[in-house]
């Protein structure tokens, strides 16, 4: 997993650990996260549908962004698409602009975590 | 509902993009419609610099429109090459492309009614 992130992001895998952030520790852009995807897809031979991993699809709904902000609606949406990720600090404020530092490296192996099991059940 | 300016700006390296285009140039159709993937392969001429300003023009357009998350490719759902023409387009904004020999940036800009959000 560091090693992935580790290419994605051109960054030193001495520089990665499960709490780094991929925007605010680590600098990642919106192709690294594309790039973060397809690499986990070949790397582990799965599926990622789009939106699963990383929310993109709800950034674009009214009902749950609104005046810069994930709306409760967006935030309760966010916990029940993305359960492994840490809302607690975000749900306080919840900023669009603010999302992207609550993915972390952590966050994206628990997600792998729960894919490969249910994929080798 | 009065006018309100609507602008948008990112820049990408080519670096970059070259070197995502190299690793995934097989997997671009799971996040770019037909028409974005007709006009990277267009011709074959220079792909990644074609793919550079797919991506830059969609997250500038995705800003324009009001979208704020950084990073997270909140642009996927932004459409900018026209089925008819085959060109670089959105409704309702101007895309312009700058460039200098390292990197690319594409602007969105115009007018829309009410602020803010999609």
């Amino acid at each position: 997993m560091r090693s992935i992130v580790s290419q994605a992001l051109k960054v030193d895998e001495n520089k990665i650990d499960l709490n780094s952030s991929l925007v605010k520790d680590l600098g990642a852009e919106s192709i690294d996260f594309l790039d973060i995807v397809f690499r986990l897809e070949k790397e582990f031979k799965i599926k990622i549908p789009k939106g699963e991993l990383f929310p993109e699809k709800l950034l674009t709904d009214t009902r749950f962004v609104r005046d810069g902000h994930i709306t409760g609606a967006g935030v309760d949406e966010l916990k029940k698409k993305i359960p492994t990720a840490d809302w607690g600090a975000f749900a306080r404020n919840p900023l669009v602009a603010n999302l992207g530092d609550v993915f972390t490296v952590g966050m994206i192996v628990d997600y792998l975590s729960e894919k490969l099991a249910t994929a080798s059940k | 509902m009065k006018l309100s300016p609507s602008i948008g700006v990112d820049l990408l390296e080519f670096k970059r993009v070259k070197s995502f285009y190299e690793a995934h140039r097989d997997s671009l159709d799971s996040v770019l419609d037909a028409a974005e993937v007709a006009y990277v392969r267009h011709r074959g001429t220079k792909p990644a610099e074609r793919l550079a300003r797919v991506l830059a023009a969609k997250e500038a357009v995705y800003k324009a429109l009001g979208g704020q998350a950084r990073g997270m490719a909140g642009f996927l759902d932004v459409r900018v090459v026209s089925r008819k023409s085959g060109k670089i387009s959105f409704k309702g904004l101007k895309i312009k492309f700058h460039r200098n020999g390292k990197a690319l940036v594409a602007s969105a800009f115009g007018a829309r009614r009410g602020k803010g959000d999609f």
